[in-house]
């Protein structure tokens, strides 16, 4: 577990979009607020990008709907999706207000 | 015998009975694509932020799948199951919810570039460079 935490720490996808304006992207921050999680700290893995845990719940919930076939299992994902984008686009405009 | 050809019986009821209740009915299969539309949908969003560009090639994919396995529907409405029906539309959905995303942050993307371009290229470098 921590040589993976390690191995991504030291791997980390450079932001394109961040490198040439220096502005951050809606993506930006989500591999350190995942990095955070892997730690375990769920408080900062939070401040640092609101979204990741509602992402997260949304693949899950997909894999699982795709495994056991639920009964409104496509319906759930659908809201879960559109919750998910929401969080992202309010939590980055709040980052670009700041 | 008349025990053995009973038990057969028996495990054939059982076998129905199975059949009924866990199985889709024959003839009902699964739409084409709907995992595969469903999936490339939920993708779509992780590819919106990052690029532009593999969220809006992932999103049309899924777009264009899902109405090509909508024109199958529409032809055999009997023989697809409705399970995968609401697969196929709720991948839709988030396939479209995606591409506009990341159309409109990939949009953002190039005006910038085009911006920094013209700044640079409007810019006189020979007067700057020749003053050196």
């Amino acid at each position: 577990m921590l040589q993976l935490t390690h191995w991504i720490e030291n791997h980390m996808m450079p932001c394109f979009y961040k490198q040439i304006s220096g502005i951050d992207c809606p993506g930006c921050g989500m591999q350190r607020s995942f990095i955070e999680l892997l730690h375990g700290d769920f408080i900062a893995s939070f401040k640092m990008y609101p979204a990741l845990l509602p992402v997260l719940f949304t693949l899950g919930l997909t894999a699982a709907h795709l495994y056991f076939k639920f009964q409104n299992g496509a319906a759930f994902i659908k809201y879960s999706f559109i919750f998910t984008i929401s969080i992202i686009s309010i939590s980055y405009i709040f980052k670009l207000l700041k | 015998m008349e025990n053995q050809n009973q038990g057969t019986s028996n495990q054939g009821n059982v076998n129905q009975q199975f059949n009924q209740q866990f199985s889709q009915p024959l003839g009902q299969q699964q739409l084409p694509n709907s995992t595969a539309v469903l999936v490339l949908g939920i993708i779509s969003i992780a590819g919106c932020f990052c690029y532009g560009i593999v969220g809006l090639i992932l999103g049309i994919i899924a777009i264009v799948l899902a109405g090509k396995a909508n024109v199958l529907y529409q032809q055999n409405p009997n023989n697809y199951s409705e399970a995968s029906l609401k697969n196929l539309k709720a991948g839709k959905i988030c396939a479209i919810i995606g591409t506009c995303l990341s159309a409109l942050y990939f949009v953002i993307l190039v005006i910038y570039i085009a911006f920094i371009g013209t700044v640079l290229t409007a810019m006189p470098w020979g007067d700057i460079l020749g003053k050196h």
